[in-house]
């Protein structure tokens, strides 16, 4: 699933296959760090896989294991992170290379003047960096489809992505907030509509875990589980049910997402971390 | 008032419309090791553009045929004895090369001024993937990275600049002055100071970088810092206009500083 890519095919701007081709042109150019210090000869193919194998147990960074590990200076590591950016295509660039949108529309799509509209405010960051780059809302989508799965025995499937939604559309929601990567703090909320909601009930009162409180619960430990695959941990999580984001709608990303019994939504804020 | 560093080097910087051209050479080499190590003759390419003195100033040549990385000075003399000229290199590849870099720079340029920075970041990205050295593109994607609020890639990009010691030339004063202001409009002043300290080293008798230490001390509000600073920049020169400006801004911050001290103790006194 792909964020920017679903949200520019759901706005007319590119079709389906469109959006394949550029998916694929990121696939073919886009390396992880390990394989630029490979290219770049400051690391051999066996370093690179230690490093990986030491990363799924403690779930650092690839370049501060390999500074802690004295493979790479910090400075080696600056060098390769400044090259990695540069020669990293957006999806958008991408399709901008492919010819599938021209300049004007890529700074009109991603650009501030889109950012300003009216309808459906998305700030910039999110659609530059966050869609692109983060796991987290990943996470926290797949979080919420796991534990519908789970206790209503039903598919979660994204309905549209961006649009600011207002979460008391969903009266069984929560709050959760911790802080994860560079100790970036991190709000989220995780709504259910009254049907779906009630489905999800069924399904509680035959486990061990009790009412909104314990579904909710799950989700964070599903999310939890889902940041420390993709190298990030969420420390200090707390859960405050029927809370709301404090934080400007249009500084949030926000997920529709529809199930055979009714609706979910999620609202996240991650705010730039200074230097 | 912002300042670019004066370093030693500007009279080698800056280049006369001299003679210009590709070249190449063979050097040994030593590939492969144990039972796999052999030498190998190597054939290396290099952009050579003489300065107004004469000599010439020498970069290699990278996989895109783009001069790049620190440059070397050589004379006349050793250029012809050393290397061969490679014309039709020069103008089938590099000349095409360079022009289309600097083409690339100037349309995100064009972007950055007009707030496209989106497309500003895109052109700069490819202008930096012929040439990663290249110091106009590096200061315009930092500076895009900082007028989009996102200062995680601006610190990367600071980072990288403190490594390219050619960022600190005179050429690049108004975009070094520009990307210092930013940092310290994002409070990013723990990274400015380094900044103006790194250009310090560089050129140590710059009044005007002692001035920047100084003022980004100031905007810090760490007034005995930023008035060393400023002592050692009017001790080079006394009629420094700007930093007799920021002298008077920094007595003043004392004074409140002082007034409001007497106040709470004046306050806890009668309490």
């Amino acid at each position: 699933m792909h964020y920017l890519g679903r949200f520019l095919v759901e706005q007319g701007c590119i079709t389906e296959a469109q959006l394949d081709d550029g998916l694929r042109f990121q696939r073919e150019h886009n390396q992880r760090i390990g394989q630029v210090a490979v290219d770049r000869g400051v690391l051999s193919p066996d370093a690179v896989r230690t490093i990986c194998r030491q990363q799924r147990e403690d779930a650092g960074l690839f370049g501060e294991i390999a500074v802690r590990q004295h493979r790479l200076s910090r400075r080696a590591v600056d060098a390769l992170l400044f090259f990695q950016k540069v020669h990293h295509t957006y999806l958008g660039e991408a399709l901008l290379q492919c010819g599938h949108i021209s300049q004007d529309q890529y700074q009109a799509l991603l650009g501030r003047s889109y950012t300003l509209r009216d309808e459906g405010r998305v700030s910039l960051r999110y659609l530059n960096e966050f869609f692109c780059e983060n796991k987290v809302l990943d996470s926290l989508v797949q979080a919420l489809s796991r534990a519908v799965r789970r206790f209503a025995d039903e598919p979660l499937d994204i309905d549209g992505v961006g649009v600011a939604l207002a979460m008391d559309r969903f009266p069984v929601r929560a709050l959760i907030t911790g802080k994860t990567g560079a100790n970036r703090p991190l709000s989220a909320v995780a709504g259910l509509s009254e049907s779906l909601a009630v489905r999800v009930g069924q399904g509680l009162s035959r486990g061990e875990l009790q009412g909104p409180k314990g579904f909710f619960k799950a989700i964070t430990h599903y999310f939890s589980d889902l940041l420390r695959e993709n190298g990030l941990l969420l420390v200090g999580e707390r859960l405050h049910l029927s809370r709301d984001l404090a934080a400007d709608p249009a500084d949030c990303a926000f997920v529709r997402l529809t199930a055979p019994s009714g609706e979910a939504g999620v609202a996240l804020w991650l705010p730039e971390v200074g230097p | 008032m912002e300042a670019g560093p004066r370093t030693g080097q500007d009279t080698d910087s800056q280049t006369a419309e001299g003679f210009r051209g590709a070249f190449s050479t063979q050097v040994d080499g030593v590939v492969g090791f144990g039972a796999t190590k052999r030498k190998i003759k190597q054939t290396i390419t290099v952009y050579a553009e003489e300065q107004g003195d004469g000599t010439f100033r020498m970069s290699l040549l990278n996989k895109h045929n783009v001069p790049s990385g620190k440059a070397r000075i050589i004379t006349r003399d050793e250029l012809l004895r050393d290397y061969l000229p490679e014309p039709d290199l020069y103008l089938n590849k590099v000349a095409p090369m360079l022009r289309e870099v600097s083409r690339t720079v100037d349309r995100a340029d064009e972007h950055r001024a007009q707030g496209a920075l989106m497309s500003a970041e895109f052109e700069y990205k490819n202008a930096l993937r012929l040439d990663e050295e290249h110091i106009r593109a590096t200061f315009g994607l930092g500076l895009t990275y900082l007028d989009r609020g996102e200062l995680d890639s601006a610190h990367l990009v600071f980072r990288r600049i403190l490594t390219l010691d050619a960022a600190f030339g005179p050429e690049h004063k108004h975009l070094f002055n520009e990307f210092g202001i930013k940092m310290r409009k994002h409070g990013m002043y723990a990274q400015a100071v380094r900044y103006y300290f790194r250009a310090f080293r560089l050129s140590r008798e710059d009044e005007h970088l002692l001035y920047n230490i100084a003022r980004t001390y100031y905007e810090r509000g760490k007034l005995r810092l930023a008035t060393k600073f400023l002592d050692m920049a009017l001790a080079r020169d006394a009629n420094f206009r700007e930093g007799l400006a920021l002298g008077r801004a920094i007595e003043q911050k004392e004074a409140e500083q002082q007034a409001s001290r007497g106040d709470a103790w004046e306050l806890r006194f009668k309490a």
